[in-house]
């Protein structure tokens, strides 16, 4: 009888292995109470280099003659905007949202620049201009996530983002200036800085964490902080490298 | 209780197992062995070019172009299934078995069926591929063909952008065309659909997927979110009729039979003994792709019991056989074999103690045997002088009476003692030739080792005929010389075939190679 059942048992697990359903998420979602919270900033130290704006070398009609560089945007206070802050290996929190990330190809430019969502999130690919795109994104530098033409004004495309890592965006249509980036994270313990390169990541359940900050070009810079129960860590990053 | 949860337990299984069966019937079911399997071929056949881990980066690897895949990163070009997922087995197999036309991967069709599954399991191991593709797109049922689907075909071309890239007329020549790059930053020049060349095959369901699929690591985006049924059969339909009816085919090998003759074995390729010998299309494939290619030789091959020739034929609209200017290189085919049949190892020029033979016939020593002469700087340069050439024994040492300005083309005879190589005996420098066929040996890249004046043994002959290279070489059956492979009658050896196009500047490992082909000699 017991033979029977190990068998039945083996035969369950073959099964699953051939659907490819036997996924390992390391991430719990539980209910955070009484969660504390990190804020911060990220700091350009000293004179940040003025970055001259990218030639458009194709479509002008559309895309203008040139598009501001949005690789380092330093506000007069030296706060860096667009960069990535991530709790890095958190075993459990907050519920992840069910939100659709979204970018859009405008005026041969992506919108947003940079940004985060966790993986298994769908991403809606918009293109808003009445000219090809071809959104490319590439994970890790070299690994086609997704690679989809948008030939019609107003097409959207929804795609499933599965993977972990730092996705950039191209395109493959002869716009060699666009370029934008996508964190993909497994947890939903990030925040992106904005114009003044603050940030703040709530919900936080009470422990020792490391946070890490990532920008396209000035690198990245790993701190640890402890979050208490309803508390507010501060953490400043300005020692960012490549 | 026991009794219910046995019932439980094997109807769950039942169904399970049916399901996932039904879902994955394509897939191919994998076992420890067949991985092994996978990974002693993998061992022996592809890391010449993929590398020892897979990573794109094997000894050949410079040599080629589009790159050898790096395998552990999981980007597939040729797919059934949507942008970013991993390709289905029988994607995987399929590309095993037909090459990708338009690159080095040849057609591995010469391995057993188990052997190819076992690469498949093996590739997927190497890019940690564990699940299965989230979906296949389903080629939706083709439409007979209507004229007016050309039309069709070509108002979607227009409407999808794909003249961007590809060109208005599908030449690869699109206002993009010289930006687009792959996943390392390479360039990956879109395709020229009028040389007939699909990656991922030429049927038109192939087509179909390509382009609603897209092929990742590259800028060949995916449409399937852009055009519907219809127009999908009708950009095929369009796409097609560029090339006319040329398909390109990958080599994969194949028999080539040595017939059995009576008579001499004539050194002639116009001969007419010739035309009594069938001709076998040997399709060969370019390392580093260009535009211009030639896509196959003919080889005719004979025995009379005590001599082998085989006569190469292939197209070369522009034959070269200059080789004295810096930026002039000759044309050229060769023949490979194994020294011993049974040690048999990669097409890729033999490896450490696996010898190969290879006779290498050049447009260049060719030339000079027909003239009687070395081919020199002033048969580049007609009229040319130099005031003060060492080289010539009537000219040197100076004296009062030589004047010191003498075209080139005066000198009687040159002096061995400054040409070292000459002087030396190196059957490349030697200016009168008997044979334009050199005896070499290799084992594997930067090997190749160039054979004494003495054990040159390989007779040839090259003719440029109606628009056509057509070579000769032939040798005595059977050699004393270790070095030297060997050919009985009833027996059978590989063979591999390389071509050189000198205009296209094709010299040393530029070329366009074959893998090994099985030569069946008659009795
Ligand atoms: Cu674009």
């Amino acid at each position: 009888m017991n033979k029977v059942k190990v068998f039945s048992i083996i035969n369950i697990i073959i099964a699953f292995l051939f659907f490819g359903v036997l996924i390992s998420r390391s991430y719990q979602e539980i209910d955070v109470a009484n969660g504390g919270a990190i804020t911060g900033d990220v700091k350009f130290i000293g004179k940040p280099e003025a970055l001259p704006p990218l030639k458009v070398t194709k479509d002008n009609n559309v895309c203008g003659s040139q598009k501001p560089s949005e690789e380092l945007i330093v506000s007069k206070s030296g706060g860096v905007k667009n960069t990535v802050i991530t709790i890095e290996k958190i075993e459990k929190g907050k519920k992840i949202p069910k939100e659709e990330a979204s970018i859009t190809n405008q005026n041969c430019q992506y919108i947003p620049h940079v940004q985060a969502m966790v993986a298994g999130n769908f991403l809606n690919i918009i293109n808003s201009d009445p000219i090809l795109h071809n959104t490319h994104g590439y994970l890790n530098q070299t690994e086609t996530t997704f690679n989809l033409a948008l030939p019609i004004k107003d097409q959207k495309i929804k795609k499933k983002i599965k993977k972990i890592g730092i996705m950039n965006i191209t395109c493959d249509a002869g716009h060699t200036w666009m370029s934008a980036y996508i964190a993909v994270t497994e947890n939903p313990y990030y925040a992106v800085t904005g114009d003044n390169g603050t940030f703040e990541i709530a919900d936080i359940p009470a422990g020792k964490y490391q946070l890490k900050a990532w920008h396209e070009k000035l690198g990245t810079q790993v701190a640890e902080v402890t979050v208490t129960e309803k508390g507010k860590a501060k953490v400043v990053f300005d020692k960012l490298k490549k | 209780m026991i009794k219910v949860s046995k019932k439980f337990f094997t109807t769950i299984a039942t169904l399970v197992m049916a399901l996932g069966w039904n879902i994955c019937s394509a897939q191919i079911k994998e076992t420890p062995e067949l991985v092994e399997k996978g990974e002693e071929v993998f061992k022996r056949e592809c890391v010449v070019c993929h590398g020892e881990k897979a990573q794109g980066d094997g000894t050949a690897a410079y040599l080629l172009f589009p790159k050898p895949r790096n395998l552990t990163r999981s980007v597939f070009k040729v797919r059934s299934t949507p942008t970013g997922e991993p390709p289905t087995d029988e994607d995987l197999f399929r590309t095993l078995t037909e090459g990708l036309p338009g690159s080095a991967m040849p057609s591995f069709r010469s391995l057993t069926d188990e052997e190819r599954r076992g690469l498949v399991s093996y590739v997927k191991k190497l890019a940690n591929i564990s699940e299965a593709p989230e979906r296949v797109i389903n080629v939706s049922q083709e439409p007979a063909f209507t004229s007016s689907m050309l039309t069709q075909g070509k108002e979607v071309y227009t409407k999808l952008k794909c003249w961007e890239c590809h060109g208005n007329e599908g030449k690869g020549d699109g206002p993009s065309s010289l930006t687009t790059k792959d996943e390392l930053g390479y360039p990956a020049p879109p395709n020229n659909f009028t040389r007939g060349i699909y990656k991922g095959g030429g049927s038109n369901s192939d087509i179909y997927l390509r382009f609603t699929t897209g092929m990742d690591g590259t800028p060949m985006p995916s449409y399937e979110d852009s055009v519907n049924e219809e127009e999908r059969w009708a950009l095929v339909q369009y796409v097609r009729s560029l090339a006319g009816s040329k398909v390109a085919v990958q080599p994969g090998g194949g028999d080539v039979v040595v017939k059995r003759v009576s008579g001499k074995v004539s050194l002639n390729p116009l001969s007419p003994v010739w035309g009594k010998v069938e001709a076998i299309k040997v399709q060969v494939m370019l390392l580093w792709q260009r535009q211009e290619s030639v896509d196959s030789v003919s080889v005719k091959a004979v025995h009379n019991g005590k001599d082998i020739a085989f006569l190469l034929e292939w197209e070369d609209l522009s034959p070269q056989a200059r080789f004295t200017r810096h930026q002039d290189f000759t044309d050229g085919a060769a023949v490979q074999f194994p020294v011993v049949p049974a040690g048999t190892t990669l097409f890729s020029m033999g490896a450490k103690e696996k010898t190969v033979n290879i006779w290498f016939w050049r447009a260049d020593m060719q030339l000079d045997i027909e003239k009687k002469k070395f081919h020199d700087i002033e048969d580049s340069y007609a009229g040319m002088v130099s005031d003060d050439y060492q080289l010539a024994r009537d000219l040197y040492p100076k004296s009062i009476e030589k004047p010191l300005i003498q075209p080139i083309g005066a000198v009687i005879e040159q002096d061995p003692v400054y040409i070292t190589g000459w002087g030396a005996g190196n059957f490349v420098s030697i200016p009168k030739r008997k044979s334009p066929v050199e005896n070499l040996n290799s084992e594997g890249f930067s090997t190749l080792t160039a054979r004494g004046i003495d054990e040159q043994n390989v007779n040839g002959q090259g003719i440029w005929d109606s628009g056509k290279w057509k070579v000769v070489f032939a040798r005595s059956l059977s050699s004393e010389n270790k070095f030297d492979a060997n050919f009985t009658p009833g027996q059978q050896i590989p063979i591999a075939f390389a071509l050189w196009d000198g205009t296209q500047g094709d010299r040393n490992g530029q070329k366009s190679v074959t893998p090994w082909y099985n030569l069946k000699i008659e009795k």
